[in-house]
């Protein structure tokens, strides 16, 4: 039987299709399970977002509570200000939840268990975030790093403090995702495990198996709220300088 | 006071009612208050975040310092500032975590109460 | 330093501190860098498929579905709302018309009485000075009457004591007698009555 880590592992579909810089890019059971992601959240949306009834069916209820809950989520924490946004946080929700979501399947792959997508996808909001603070505040954004208040005398100390801690943001919110994924999924494979190994016996684990599956059901769709909703709120750091 | 006029305060009591649900959002399908996990899970998600917190500090601390060492060749002096640092800077987030989570708490509790 | 080569060193460094047990127990597949530039490269590219479709189809229609619908249940509770007013406002003005109409109705009723009764006492007034004429008439012509008799009534009185007297004494003075008949008689209607 394949270890509990055997399940992360990523390998080609295809032949490398070209090469980007001597890297060889082939279509992986990551990439897969990525535009899977993309097609399924968009073929449900779409059919949900298509007849716009007044009165909704299932799917477009679906839709639309997607549409409000994000909404909801931007004009509480970020405020008009972050309407614009609102296109790409949806859409970034709906990749984390759908990936996480979809890995919890059988066979499935989960690409936010890995800490090259959670990671690029921090940092590259945390390096937009951070562009978008500057740009509209110039170097007023600086006046993040010093709390308001503070006695002038601790800024030797505190500002480098702030300083690592704004560093912090994209690793936080990488390893966040990538770690409860990863972890959920080791505990779930080493519970597998043991109703294989013991047969009759395994009832037990079983029982175990099914609930925390419900949990990690649970941790999947909660992680991704805490993805969208902690870039919602740097979001709003860096428009607003509270 | 005739059949008709306890019809229209009726209407009338409907009415307002519905459009104060309405513009408080009571009625509307809304996830704004981050309910939408159990009580148990999120207690989860705020234990994980905090022990996240306290590791993405001091990672990044370390590894500005590291970082920094390379780069001005004062290994390995940097990298025990940025540690410290990094711990700094991941107490200063746990305890930004607990705060948020304290004040949410309470405007739960509060949003409980006034029910 | 350009940003590739930060990264790397990056991964570097993230590798050196997270998963050193892991990577000693076989490794951990999430730390085999080989992979990266495969799943980023897939990240971008799916989703920025993903961000398209959402910003350029989904979102704009069910933002627009929604909006609708807001602005349907308003003009539809604003509908219901005036509906009522005017229903209220209309029940008001059938009242009133109601409370109008009752006290047209018994001014109406309060005139044609009195009217009626006006009516009834002016008839009854006439009937009554008809009635007075009549019976003053009647009077008169029973006084007139008995006048008349009384009258008659002294000239025979006076004829007749003229003849008794005349059988008594033989000639009598006829006028004298009629005065003495006549004096008598008005005594005697005075003592009678």
């Amino acid at each position: 039987m394949a270890g509990p880590l055997e399940q992360f592992t990523i390998h080609n579909v295809t032949d490398p299709l070209f090469t980007i810089g001597n890297h060889p890019i082939a279509v992986t059971n990551s990439a897969i399970f990525m535009l899977g992601a993309v097609a399924i959240s968009s073929v449900l949306l779409l059919a949900g977002a298509g007849k716009g009834a007044m009165i909704p069916g299932r799917v477009q209820a679906l839709a639309e509570i997607f549409y409000e809950f994000i909404g909801n989520m931007v004009r509480d924490n970020v405020g008009s200000a972050g309407r614009k946004y609102f296109p790409f946080i949806f859409s970034l929700f709906i990749f984390t939840l759908f990936g996480n979501v979809l890995g919890l399947m059988p066979y499935g792959f989960t690409f936010t268990s890995h800490i090259a997508v959670t990671f690029f996808m921090a940092a590259s909001i945390f390096l937009a975030v951070t562009l978008i603070g500057l740009f509209k505040h110039g170097l007023r954004f600086f006046s993040l790093f010093f709390p308001h208040g503070a006695p002038l005398f601790t800024a030797p100390i505190l500002i480098p403090i702030e300083l690592v801690s704004y560093l912090s943001r994209p690793i936080s919110l990488s390893v966040r995702l990538f770690a409860n994924m990863t972890v959920g999924h080791v505990l779930l494979k080493v519970l597998a495990g043991f109703v294989v190994a013991l047969g009759i016996f395994g009832a037990v684990p079983l029982a175990v198996l099914v609930a925390i599956t419900a949990l990690e059901l649970l941790v999947a769709v909660l992680q991704a709220y805490i993805f969208t909703i902690l870039s919602c709120i740097y979001l709003n750091d860096a428009l607003h300088l509270h | 006071m005739t059949e008709d006029e306890r019809k229209a305060d009726e209407l009338d009591r409907r009415l307002r009612d519905v459009r104060q649900a309405y513009n408080t959002g009571v009625g509307k399908p809304s996830g704004s208050t981050g309910g939408s996990a159990g009580g148990g899970g999120e207690k989860l998600g705020v234990g994980m975040r905090i022990a996240v917190e306290m590791v993405a500090g001091v990672v990044a601390g370390a590894f500005l310092g590291l970082m920094a060492d390379r780069w001005l060749g004062t290994k390995p002096w940097l990298l025990i500032v940025g540690f410290i640092l990094g711990c700094g800077a991941a107490f200063l987030n746990v305890y930004r975590v607990a705060q948020a989570e304290e004040k949410r708490g309470k405007a739960e509790r509060d949003a409980v109460s006034k029910k | 330093m350009p940003v590739s080569a930060l990264r790397a060193s990056g991964w570097g460094a993230i590798l050196a501190i997270l998963p050193a047990a892991a990577r000693a127990e076989g490794g951990m597949p999430q730390f085999d860098v080989s992979t990266f530039p495969s799943q980023i490269f897939w990240l971008v590219v799916s989703f920025a498929l993903l961000y398209v479709l959402m910003s350029w189809l989904v979102l704009p229609r069910i933002g627009h579905t929604i909006e609708a619908r807001e602005a349907k249940i308003q003009s539809d509770l604003d509908a219901a709302q005036k509906a009522n007013d005017a229903a209220r406002v209309a029940a008001e003005a059938q009242r009133k018309a109601l409370a109008e109409a009752r006290g047209k109705a018994s001014a109406t009723l309060r005139q044609t009485t009195d009217a009626a009764a006006a009516e009834t006492t002016a008839s009854l007034a006439a009937i009554g000075e008809k009635l007075a004429g009549k019976i003053g008439e009647a009077e008169r012509r029973i006084a007139e009457q008995r006048a008349q008799a009384l009258a008659g009534l002294s000239s025979l009185a006076a004829e007749i004591a003229g003849s008794v007297l005349g059988k008594l004494v033989g000639t009598v003075d006829g006028t004298q007698v009629a005065a003495k008949v006549a004096a008598a008689v008005e005594t005697a209607r005075k003592g009678t009555k």
